[in-house]
C-alpha cells in the first residue's frame, strides 16, 4: 500500500495563476521525494494540500489508503507529520516539552502523556541527536539545533509520512547535510518523506526521486539524474545554470548558478 | 545555559494563592468604608448569613452582608477578568491583548447604560426598596446582554463562513470599541444634568463593588464556572497555537473549535464580571503577565492559576484601598489604573526582550 497517494490536485488562490494545477503523486515506504521548483511554483501549496492544511478545489489525497477529507484532525496527525520551516513565535519551553507536542494526537484528554508518549519523545530526541539539549530552552538554540528539534517533534508523532518544508534554509553546508541525513535516515522503518527545497543539489544527493514543479504544474518526476538535465531545467529555471557531475564513484549531477553562460545557437 | 524553569513552580504558587484566599476574604469582610469589624462579630455575622445563628444587632448585619457580597463579587470579578485575559492573550498570541478587545467591556457598559436610562439609577436606594425585586439585576442583565451582543457583533464582522482570522478580530474589536466609546460619551454628555444617572454611569465606567447582592455573586461565579469548564479543552491547545495556526493544525489541533471555545469562555467570564462590577481596567492585562513572569508561558499552569490569582489580586487591591482611604475609598477601576498602569510600564521596561521568530 502507498503511504500517500494524491490524484489530480488543484488549488487556486484568488488571482490569475493557479497555485497547483492537476498534480498527482505517490509516496511509498522508504522513499524520499524531493519537490523542487522556482519561487511561486506551488511547492509550499502542494505540501499544505498533502498535509490537509488546505482543501483542494479538485482532486483528492489518500493517506495509508484512507481519503484525507474523511479523517479527523487527530487521525490525520497520526498519519502525517509536518516539519515546518519556522514557527510564528518561539515558546519559552524546554526542548523536551516542545517535542511532546508531536504526541498531541495520541495523548488522551484528562489522562496526560502516557509512558509510550514519553518513550516516543525520548527516542525522537535521540534520533535527532538533541537528547543532550532536552532541558534547554528553545529560544537559545542555534539554527541547526532548531531544525533538529522541529524534526524531533515530527518523529515523536510516529507518523509514517513526513512532510518537510525547506529544511536547509539558513543552515551552513555541514548542517544542511546533517539535516538531510537525519531525514533520509528515517526512511528505514517504513516511513516516507516528502521534502520541499530550493536546493537542487541536495535533492540530487538525497532524493530517491525528484518532482519538478513549474507554475503549479508537474514538469517531471524521476530519479535526480533524469531531472537535473538542461533540457528539463532550462525551460523552468532559465539559461543561467552550469551543469556538472560529482566525481566518481557516485557521479551525481549538480547545477550551479552561472552568470555568463555561453549563448546557445 | 538558560533557565527553562520558571521562577516558581505553578503548584507552589497555586497552593499559596489558595491558602491566601480565605484570610483575604475574611479581612475584606472586616474592613470597609464604615470601619473595622472585630473578628468575633464577623464570624458571628457570617454564621448568621449561613443560617446558623443570630444576626448581628442593628445595621451591623446589613453592613457585614454588603461587605461579604462585595468581597465575593471582587474575588469572582478578579478571577474572571484574569482568566479572560489569559485566554485572550493566548488566542491573539499577543501579551497586549485584553478582554476588552473582544468588545466585552464596551458592550457591557452600553447595555448597563441603557438599563440605567430605562429604569433609573441603582445603588443603596434601590437595594433597600422592599419591592425592588429583580430590578437590581436589570443593570447587570443588560450589561451582560450588551457584552454578548458586542462580542457577537465583533465575531460576525470578523468571520467569514464560520472561520475568523485573529488579526481581523483584533482590528474589528478596536473599531467596535471606538464606536461604542463614542456612543457612551454621547449619552453621558446628554445626561450631564441628571445627577443620579450620570453618577451611576460614572460608577459603571470606573467599576464598582459597593452595594452588591448575592445575585451579583451568583452571576459572576456562574460565568466563571462555565468558562473554567472549558479549560481542559484549551490549555494544551493554546500552547500549540503559539507556533501558528498551520503548525497547530498539523499537530492535530482542531483550531476552529479551539478558537471558538476560547472566545466563548473569555467573553462569558468577562461579560459576567463587567456586568456585575462595571469596567475594571488593566486587571485582565496585568494578572496574566504577572503569572507568566512567575510561572512561565504554559497555559496548563496559567489558566488554572488565573482564577485564584485574579481573585487574590483584586481582593488585595480592594483591601489596601479600603484600609488606606476608609470612606474615601476609590472605585476599583481607578485604583487598578493607578497601580496597573505604572506597574505595566515598569514590566515593559524591565522585561524588554526582542521578539524572536523562527
Amino acid at each position: 500500500m502507498k503511504l500517500l497517494a494524491a490524484h489530480d490536485l488543484c488549488f487556486d488562490y484568488p488571482g490569475p495563476v493557479p497555485a497547483v494545477a492537476g498534480v498527482s503523486l505517490e509516496l511509498s515506504a522508504g522513499e524520499l521525494l524531493v519537490v523542487c521548483g522556482p519561487n511561486g511554483s506551488g511547492k509550499s501549496t502542494l505540501l499544505r494540500l498533502l498535509g490537509g492544511l488546505l482543501v483542494p478545489a479538485r482532486g483528492e489525497v489518500a493517506l495509508l489508503g484512507r481519503p484525507l477529507a474523511g479523517l479527523s484532525a487527530a487521525e490525520r496527525a497520526r498519519r502525517v507529520a509536518r516539519v515546518p520551516q519556522s514557527l510564528v513565535s518561539v515558546p519559552e519551553v524546554s526542548v523536551e516539552h516542545f517535542a511532546l507536542a508531536g504526541r498531541y494526537a495520541h495523548v488522551r484528554r484528562f489522562r496526560g502523556p502516557a509512558d509510550n508518549d514519553r518513550r516516543a519523545v525520548a527516542s525522537a530526541l535521540v534520533a535527532t541527536e538533541v537528547d543532550d539539549l532536552a532541558q534547554r530552552s528553545l529560544g537559545e538554540l542555534s539554527g541547526g539545533q532548531r531544525q533538529r528539534v522541529l524534526l524531533a517533534r515530527a518523529l515523536a508523532s510516529e507518523a509514517p509520512i513526513l512532510l518537510v518544508d525547506e529544511p536547509t534554509t539558513g543552515l551552513d553546508p555541514e548542517h544542511q547535510v546533517r539535516a538531510l541525513q537525519l531525514i533520509a535516515g528515517q526512511r528505514s522503518d517504513g516511513r516516507g518523506a516528502i521534502v520541499v527545497t530550493h536546493d537542487l543539489n541536495l535533492a540530487s544527493q538525497f532524493a530517491t526521486s525528484v518532482l519538478l514543479l513549474d507554475r503549479g504544474r508537474l514538469v517531471r518526476r524521476g530519479p535526480p539524474a533524469d531531472v537535473l538535465r538542461p533540457e528539463v531545467l532550462a525551460p523552468v529555471y532559465g539559461e543561467h545554470l552550469y551543469y556538472g557531475r560529482m566525481p566518481a564513484p557516485d557521479g551525481r549531477p549538480f547545477v550551479l548558478p552561472w552568470l555568463d553562460p555561453p549563448v546557445r545557437a | 545555559m538558560s533557565r527553562t524553569r520558571p521562577l516558581l513552580r505553578a503548584r507552589h504558587l497555586g497552593l499559596f494563592l489558595l491558602v491566601a484566599l480565605p484570610p483575604l476574604l475574611l479581612l475584606s469582610v472586616r474592613v470597609g468604608t464604615t470601619g473595622v469589624l472585630d473578628l468575633g462579630a464577623t464570624l458571628d455575622g457570617l454564621r448568621a448569613v449561613a443560617g446558623w445563628g443570630e444576626p448581628l444587632p442593628g445595621t451591623l448585619q446589613t453592613i457585614l452582608e454588603l461587605r461579604l457580597w462585595r468581597a465575593l463579587t471582587a474575588a469572582g470579578v478578579g478571577a474572571s477578568l484574569a482568566l479572560s485575559g489569559v485566554l485572550v492573550q493566548g488566542l491573539f498570541r499577543n501579551g497586549l491583548a485584553a478582554p476588552s478587545l473582544l468588545g466585552v467591556t464596551g458592550g457591557a457598559a452600553l447595555g448597563a447604560t441603557g438599563a440605567l436610562l430605562l429604569f433609573g439609577g441603582y445603588g443603596p436606594a434601590l437595594l433597600t426598596l422592599h419591592d425592588a425585586g429583580l430590578r437590581t439585576l436589570l443593570v447587570p442583565l443588560f450589561g451582560f446582554l450588551g457584552a454578548l451582543g458586542a462580542v457577537l457583533l465583533v465575531a460576525a464582522l470578523s468571520s467569514r463562513a464560520g472561520r475568523f482570522s485573529v488579526p481581523t478580530l483584533l482590528l474589528t474589536g478596536i473599531a467596535v470599541n471606538t464606536v461604542i466609546g463614542g456612543l457612551l460619551s454621547f449619552v453621558s454628555a446628554m445626561l450631564l444634568d441628571d445627577w443620579d444617572i450620570s453618577r451611576a454611569i460614572m460608577a459603571w465606567t470606573f467599576g464598582t463593588l459597593a452595594d452588591r447582592s448575592g445575585w451579583h455573586v451568583l452571576t459572576v461565579w456562574s460565568g466563571l464556572a462555565i468558562a473554567s469548564a472549558c479549560l481542559p479543552f484549551l490549555a494544551w491547545e493554546l500552547d500549540l497555537l503559539q507556533g501558528g495556526e498551520d503548525d497547530a493544525r498539523a499537530l492535530g489541533v482542531d483550531t476552529g473549535r479551539v478558537r471558538l471555545l476560547a472566545v466563548v469562555a473569555a467573553a462569558l467570564s468577562a461579560a459576567a464580571a463587567v456586568a456585575v462590577a462595571g469596567q475594571i481596567a488593566f486587571l485582565g492585562l496585568v494578572v496574566p503577565h504577572l503569572l507568566r513572569l512567575l510561572c512561565g508561558p504554559r497555559h496548563g499552569a496559567l489558566l488554572p492559576l488565573a482564577v485564584p490569582g485574579g481573585a487574590v489580586f483584586l481582593l488585595a487591591v480592594e483591601l489596601v484601598n479600603h484600609a488606606a482611604l476608609a470612606e474615601r475609598a476609590l472605585p476599583p477601576g481607578v485604583v487598578m489604573a493607578l497601580i496597573g498602569g505604572p506597574f505595566f510600564l515598569a514590566l515593559l521596561a524591565w522585561n524588554r526582550r526582542e521578539v524572536e521568530t523562527w
